[in-house]
């Protein structure tokens, strides 16, 4: 079994949308993050993860520059992520497809498997 | 006016925390594990102290249960969010109450008022896993299931807190040593643990209707909560069985004659002198129900039997009719499988009744391992009864003189007195 992290990312509107929606939208929407990782769970393939608030901080370079978010005008803004279990890079696409990030025309979900680093 | 608040709050709140508290517990221990225990106690204790910290000053909510439950679940929320790097929690729930994704709408899927049967069966069993020794066993069905407090407890166990935190503490630790999982047991195993779970309400029962415990709140309170842990038993596929049946039909022919055994003052009485018009008919009829449910297995338990000789005296109209015989052949039965000298000793009763004094006396003689009972202060007070019907007033009197000494109820104490003066 393989490590993958799931990266989510939308529009800096949508983020700003999620982030703000009324605690019954909220819980609407937490309603189908819950089912579809609760299946993940159930096969043991849950490791974890966090949502993220749209606003930060961003450092850059060895000035360590700092700026505030967000930091894209464009689609990729990071949401959340989540650490999962996978036979494969298939298996982990197969899993995404269940990413609620994916009822949103802006929202993508990238797949990358965690690097195991023999030094 | 918020002190006029505080003084309605108190009676209603003191029922409804016990009860609520059980239910939150168990569902709490659900969610965070056996071996977080005591976090899930914390949970409720805090939940409760703001529920009366918030209602003494805006009244009781229209569902206070409800509001406990939110309560409840927002601590619940913030305890997993401050240990979420620290601890596991129960099972495959872990992983998604340690995400902000999905730790909500699992607690709200969790905790909330239905199904809650279900859980707190299942925290039966647990309190009565048997890495559990079985004082402990019921010390923390009281204080797990029947939200009683370490007071409270000691209270019934005529002990000091001490001891009971003792208890408690040492059940705690297995659960986090053992790892002690929030289940029904194996299939295998269930029989036995049920067994065990049966035994832990036998004991929690008889602590309330027998003991010397003066405190008559206490002891309505344990039977009370047996009886709703029995009822909840039976009621459900896993836990039912002919046993469960017969132990609750036992539970409800006496406390069907709870309030029969004292007067007006508070005396204690007799069988012979109870008022059987005030025992609780409707507990008897529900009692008659569940034995023949009971009867519905092939196999008979002591509870059966326990239960038929209590059936017996329920439906003798008075104590002169009651059926004699009949219960004689149920302790003679009742002392082949269970053989035990407080059975013999009451089985010493039925033989006077039917026979006479004299057989009475021989019967107490004939006790096997009657040394056991040295210091139980109705042995002597049986044997006294018995020497006054035979007209042996002197050594009657020494014999409740000897049963006075063994015994520290004041109203035991008053009745022996009284049977003193009427030699």
């Amino acid at each position: 079994m393989k490590e993958f992290m799931l990266v989510f990312r939308s529009s800096v509107q949508n983020e700003e949308v999620f982030a703000k929606q009324s605690p019954e939208q909220l819980q609407a929407e937490l309603a189908k993050w819950n089912t579809w990782m609760a299946g993940i769970a159930q096969q043991g393939k849950l490791i974890g993860g966090q949502p993220l608030y749209p606003q930060g901080k961003v450092l850059k370079g060895t000035s360590k520059k700092l700026t505030d978010g967000p930091f894209i005008e464009g689609k990729d803004m990071v949401g959340g992520y989540l650490l999962i279990k996978a036979t494969d890079v298939n298996d982990a696409v197969e899993i995404s497809k269940g990413c609620p990030s994916l009822n949103s025309p802006e929202g993508s979900v990238e797949v990358r498997e965690i690097m195991p680093v023999h030094p | 006016m918020p002190a006029q608040h505080s003084d309605s709050v108190k009676p209603l709140i003191d029922h409804l925390f016990r009860h609520e508290s059980g239910k939150l517990i168990a569902i709490l221990t659900k969610i965070f594990g056996p071996v977080n225990l005591e976090l899930a106690e914390d949970v409720v204790q805090d939940t409760l102290l703001k529920a009366l910290d918030h209602w003494k000053f805006h009244g009781i909510p229209d569902n206070p249960s409800a509001w406990l439950f939110t309560a409840a679940r927002n601590k619940a929320l913030d305890v997993i969010r401050r240990e979420r790097y620290k601890k596991e929690f129960a099972g495959e729930l872990s992983v998604l109450l340690k995400s902000e994704y999905s730790a909500g709408t699992t607690l709200n899927f969790l905790i909330n008022e239905n199904e809650i049967q279900d859980e707190q069966l299942r925290m039966m069993f647990v309190c009565c896993h048997p890495v559990v020794a079985e004082e402990g066993q019921v010390a923390l069905i009281l204080k797990t299931l029947c939200g009683f407090s370490v007071a409270e407890i000691a209270k019934a166990f005529l002990t000091n807190e001490e001891t009971i935190a003792k208890r408690l503490y040492r059940a705690r630790e297995q659960f986090r040593q053992q790892n002690v999982r929030f289940e029904f047991p194996q299939p295998g195993d269930l029989p036995q643990r049920r067994e065990s779970v049966l035994t832990a309400i036998y004991l929690l029962f008889n602590e309330g209707y027998n003991s010397s415990n003066y405190d008559m709140l206490i002891r309505e309170d344990l039977v009370e909560e047996s009886l709703r842990l029995a009822y909840l038993l039976s009621n459900h596929p896993v836990t039912r069985s002919p046993n469960t049946f017969a132990l609750l039909a036992l539970l409800c022919f006496q406390a069907a004659r709870l309030y029969g055994r004292i007067d007006h003052q508070n005396h204690l009485l007799t069988l012979r002198h109870q008022d059987r018009s005030i025992w609780n008919r409707e507990l008897i009829g529900q009692g008659s129900l569940f034995l023949q449910q009971a009867l519905q297995g092939d196999s008979v338990s002591p509870y059966h039997i326990e239960a038929g000789i209590a059936y017996e005296h329920c439906i003798a109209p008075d104590f002169a009719s009651t059926n004699w015989k009949r219960i004689l052949e149920l302790y003679d039965w009742l002392h082949q499988i269970k053989p035990n000298p407080m059975v013999a000793l009451n089985r010493a009763i039925v033989v006077a009744e039917l026979e006479g004094a004299g057989a009475g006396l021989a019967a107490l003689d004939h006790i096997p391992d009657l040394l056991a009972l040295e210091n139980y202060y109705l042995l002597p007070a049986i044997r006294a009864d018995f020497l006054a019907r035979t007209g042996e007033k002197s050594k009657a009197k020494q014999n409740l003189e000897k049963a006075l000494t063994l015994t520290d109820s004041p109203a035991e104490k008053e009745l022996l007195k009284k049977k003193i003066g009427e030699l």
